[in-house]
């Protein structure tokens, strides 16, 4: 037997009050005279053995009755028959991933999940413990009506979830229910890309329900790529697709088809890949599309994209930044990646010395000449940049963790693991605003080495062999390209990501925009990527500063691995029970359940006892009734 | 002895008719010597409740009052007495038979008055009366205690056989003999009677059996023997004595006196319950044990009647709450065998 509430049980002191009662009345004080004390005397001679029982018996029923109060206070569980179910702390994992959206038979596998998961809270008792689970990451307790409500809400995700830790959640919540016994119930579809990691139990027991389905055919666009990043005006649109039959294609930039095609069959193993050359007709960020024919898993008949279009962006190179620099913006140039101009030129990025006055947006780096540290400082601070060189530092260092301009995530080019040899301590100015001191991007040595602000980038060392390895590493080039084009160009960043991923928040963006054109203000360094699929813009004020491009992860694409018996696998130390019958989801899970509730037979038991007490001590068993006695 | 006829005794009339004749009530002699308030008594003295009706004055009246209510309500009695030895005269009363008027006095004196005649010979009483300890309980302080209830009881009994010219006397005792009163119908004797009720007593114990042999030995011819107690004794002994005082030739009847809350064992919470006699002590929980008491109560009360049954006594049980009339009542049926003395 279990109590769920043992600490009641230090009420079982109170049983020690008719001890007391018992003990206290061998004591009396009180003294009556009384003439007829024969009469009482031969009540006792005749009587005593009689009331002796009744005594104990009126003591053990009270005793009966106050253990029974208390145990029933403490809301014990036993083995028991009876009706209804033993309380269970059970929580329903509910696979919400995008594969579940699947229609088989006219009706998506999710609304199966839902009524599998709707069953089980609508026969929760109130002794139960509920938790809904969802691999969207959403956690909610409640009683069955409350959890049968927010399952009806739930719609099927975009993207794969997170089942692993949904997993987890439940495996830790289903122990706060204590003592009732845990189970954990998952409803899936049973895909294979569910589970990335072998998920430990712990002894709790698992019922899981998979749908047995037909596997729907399905087709699908496996992934969208496209080069180069920024069009001028066109580039090219990789795309791979599978499919059991063959099947039309077409590629949408904007709300325009720019290509279009069919493809034959292709096994989801081995897709098939079709590249299609395309022209943007407008300027910009545009959001771009592949569709293959609707089926029905329509979740993976799209595939989102998106390409910066537009003129390479305007560069003016001082001699002051060096000869390195100097060459590999003329291989830019001549790549077409950059177009030269002169300083008074609207839009065009500065890379110059910091000694040199220059408009903004500019790339300024530090003079090779330490004597030319004091004309430097003036020159930022003529130029709003609130840093300051500080003392001539010699040693070797790396460059750590200075990889990108624009994001963690970008894929850009990294300098990191250059050497560097020379380089001037970098300060902040104690009294720039705080919004302007912009973000330290790379460090060398444990100091800044490349700061950025909002219209510049500042780096701690000349870009010359003398100071640094950085000029002569193969990333360079494209650092400098992104740096230009990216970061201080009208260009940005490109993210890819999966609904619910978390990623890095590009530097000084400060909002994002939706596919419907609803701006969502972020703060803080990390962002969770919406549900939704689509194209995303980062914004820095009114300017695009790069795209985000939210697409499914093509695991949940394939349905050719669904099967609940995959989770047996991977559910490690405990008993999974495949279950996939939906009508005996619930009957399954309250079976796991090992004690019952015996809080009313105590009570009743209570009552018992002291009625019958209150009988005995009224004499209705013990003795008969006086006759009256004649006058 | 037995007196034929009823009538409704009024002290006043009474008085008047000792001014005017020769008394018959000797009362009548007491009050007239004495100075005791003259009080208006109640109609049916013997059905008040005993204790308001003892507050109301002391024995001597209210043994009167009751005897004067008790015979009251009498019925007439079908036996008319002729052939009897004239007894006395007494005033004429409203509803008395005119047969019996005396038409000489009435001629000669213009008084009013009826003959009364003694079928039997004049009996001679002893009341042995328990004034032991447990006798001045009382379960209820607006109660009276069962002495007082007792002495009540024979100052109205030995009134009543005063008034028929029957010899009383009393016997006091508890655990020795008290006061002895001899039987005599002198007068004075209700006076002396009533002085000795009202003697203080509260022995430590009861000797009935010392008691009742004093009281049969004061009754030298075949009389009357009435004990009033609570007979919280041992009944062989006094059975026992009884069955000796019946072998020389005296009808016995026993009056038990009990309280109430002895029948029934008063409430309240547990309690050690001692003896005021013995100092015996009983711890007892009334409300646990009270069952058990009453059917043990029972049980003693019928081991009574039938002990005293099989010796030829008569029993009658009183309880204090009752009216002193119920008690005389029960002696009067008593006597309807046996020849109790009761007009």
């Amino acid at each position: 037997m279990t109590f769920l509430a043992p600490l009641l049980l230090g009420l079982a002191a109170f049983a020690g009050v008719p001890l007391l009662v018992h003990l206290l009345r061998r004591r009396v004080t009180r003294r009556v005279e009384f003439p007829a004390v024969r009469f009482l005397l031969q009540t006792e001679r005749e009587h005593s053995r009689e009331r002796a029982v009744r005594n104990r018996l009126l003591l053990i029923l009270r005793l009966i009755a106050v253990l029974a109060l208390v145990a029933a206070a403490a809301r014990p569980l036993a083995r028991v028959g009876g009706a209804g179910h033993p309380p269970v702390a059970v929580a329903i994992v509910l696979d919400q991933s995008m594969s579940t959206s699947a229609v088989v038979n006219g009706r998506t596998v999710f609304a199966r999940l839902q009524a599998g998961a709707r069953d089980v809270a609508g026969q929760l008792s109130p002794d139960d413990r509920a938790w809904l689970v969802t691999s969207a990451g959403r956690v909610s307790a409640g009683d069955g009506a409350s959890l049968a409500l927010e399952i009806d809400a739930l719609q099927p995700a975009a993207g794969r979830g997170d089942m692993d830790g949904a997993l987890r959640r439940a495996r830790a919540l289903v122990d706060a229910g204590a003592p009732r016994t845990p189970v954990i119930v998952v409803l899936t579809d049973g895909q294979h890309s569910a589970l990335d990691s072998l998920v430990a139990m712990d002894g709790v027991p698992v019922v899981v329900h998979a749908p047995e389905l037909t596997v729907p055919a399905n087709r699908a666009v496996h992934a969208v790529a496209v080069e180069p990043a920024r069009w001028v005006p066109g580039g090219r649109v990789t795309l791979s697709l599978s499919a059991p039959d063959s099947v039309a294609w077409r590629v949408l930039l904007g709300p325009r088809t720019v290509a279009r095609g069919t493809a034959g069959p292709s096994a989801f193993a081995s897709p098939a890949t079709i590249e299609v050359s395309a022209q943007a007709s407008d300027t910009g960020w545009l959001a771009g599309r592949v569709e293959v024919d609707a089926d029905d898993f329509a979740g993976n008949d799209s595939r989102a994209f998106a390409v910066l279009a537009g003129a390479p962006p305007l560069v003016s190179v001082s001699r002051t930044a060096g000869p390195f620099v100097e060459a590999a913006v003329e291989a830019l140039v001549a790549d077409g990646r950059l177009r030269r101009s002169s300083l008074a030129a609207r839009g065009v990025v500065s890379i110059a010395a910091a000694t040199d006055d220059v408009p903004a947006p500019a790339l300024r780096v530090a003079p090779a000449d330490p004597l030319q540290l004091v004309a430097a400082n003036r020159a930022l601070e003529r130029g709003g940049i609130p840093w300051r060189f500080g003392a001539v530092l010699r040693d070797t260092v790396q460059i750590a963790n200075a990889p990108l301009v624009m994001g963690a995530s970008s894929g850009g080019a990294d300098l990191a693991a250059s050497r560097v040899t020379l380089r001037y301590r970098l300060d902040r100015v104690a009294n720039a605003n705080p919004a302007d001191t912009g973000v330290v991007v790379a460090v060398a040595g444990g100091t800044p080495w490349m700061v950025a602000g909002r219209d510049y980038v500042l780096v701690a060392s000349p870009l010359t062999i003398s100071a640094t390895s950085a000029p002569v590493q193969a990333a360079f080039v494209p650092w400098l390209r992104d740096l230009v084009s990216q970061r201080l160009g009208d260009g940005g960043v490109l993210v890819h990501a999966a609904p619910d991923d978390t990623i890095a928040v590009p530097v000084d963006a400060d909002s994002l925009q939706a596919p419907d054109g609803s701006t969502t203000a972020m703060s803080g360094a990390r962002l969770v990527v919406p549900a939704r699929v689509g194209v995303y813009l980062f914004r820095r004020g009114s300017r695009p500063v790069g795209a985000l491009v939210v697409n499914p992860e093509i695991e949940e694409s394939n349905v050719e691995a669904w099967g609940g018996a995959f989770f047996q696998e991977r559910l490690t130390g405990a008993t999974v029970q495949l279950e996939p019958d939906a009508d005996r989801v619930a009957s399954a899970v309250f079976d796991r359940a090992g004690g019952r509730s015996i809080v009313w037979p105590l009570v009743l038991l209570a009552v018992l006892a002291l009625a019958a007490e209150a009988l005995i001590a009224r004499g209705v068993f013990m003795s008969r009734a006086a006759a009256p006695v004649r006058t | 002895m037995r007196i034929h006829g009823s009538c409704e005794l009024d002290p006043d009339r009474h008085a008047r008719a000792a001014r005017k004749s020769v008394p018959a009530d000797p009362l009548v002699y007491a009050v007239r010597g004495a100075t005791i308030p003259v009080l208006m008594p109640p109609s049916r003295a013997d059905l008040l409740d005993p204790s308001a009706l003892a507050a109301l004055g002391h024995l001597e009246l209210v043994a009167r009052w009751v005897v004067d209510g008790f015979l009251t309500g009498l019925h007439r009695s079908p036996r008319k007495g002729f052939s009897v030895e004239f007894a006395e005269h007494r005033p004429y009363q409203p509803g008395d038979d005119l047969r019996y008027l005396d038409w000489r006095i009435a001629a000669r004196a213009d008084r009013w008055v009826v003959k009364q005649f003694e079928e039997e010979t004049n009996t001679r009483a002893m009341l042995v009366l328990d004034v032991s300890a447990s006798m001045k309980w009382t379960g209820l302080a607006s109660r009276l205690t069962k002495l007082a209830y007792a002495e009540h009881m024979l100052g109205a009994l030995a009134l009543l056989l005063l008034r028929q010219r029957d010899a009383v006397g009393i016997v006091r005792a508890d655990d020795s003999v008290r006061s002895v009163v001899p039987p005599s119908t002198r007068t004075g004797q209700w006076f002396r009677l009533a002085a000795s009720l009202s003697q203080s007593a509260g022995g430590a114990g009861s000797d009935l059996v010392t008691a009742l042999a004093q009281a049969a030995h004061l009754v030298r011819r075949p009389g009357f023997v009435v004990l009033v107690s609570d007979l919280l004794v041992e009944p062989a002994p006094v059975i026992e004595q009884l069955r000796t005082v019946r072998a020389q030739g005296h009808e016995v009847l026993v009056l038990h006196v009990l309280d109430p809350a002895e029948r029934d064992f008063p409430d309240g919470a547990e309690a050690v319950f001692t003896d005021p006699e013995s100092g015996a002590s009983v711890p007892a929980t009334p409300s646990e044990i009270r069952a058990e008491y009453q059917d043990t109560v029972r049980q003693a009360l019928d081991a009574w009647r039938t002990g005293l049954l099989q010796v030829g006594a008569r029993y009658a049980l009183a309880m204090t709450d009752q009216p002193f009339g119920q008690p005389l009542r029960a002696l009067v049926r008593a006597s309807g065998r046996g020849g109790m003395p009761i007009a």
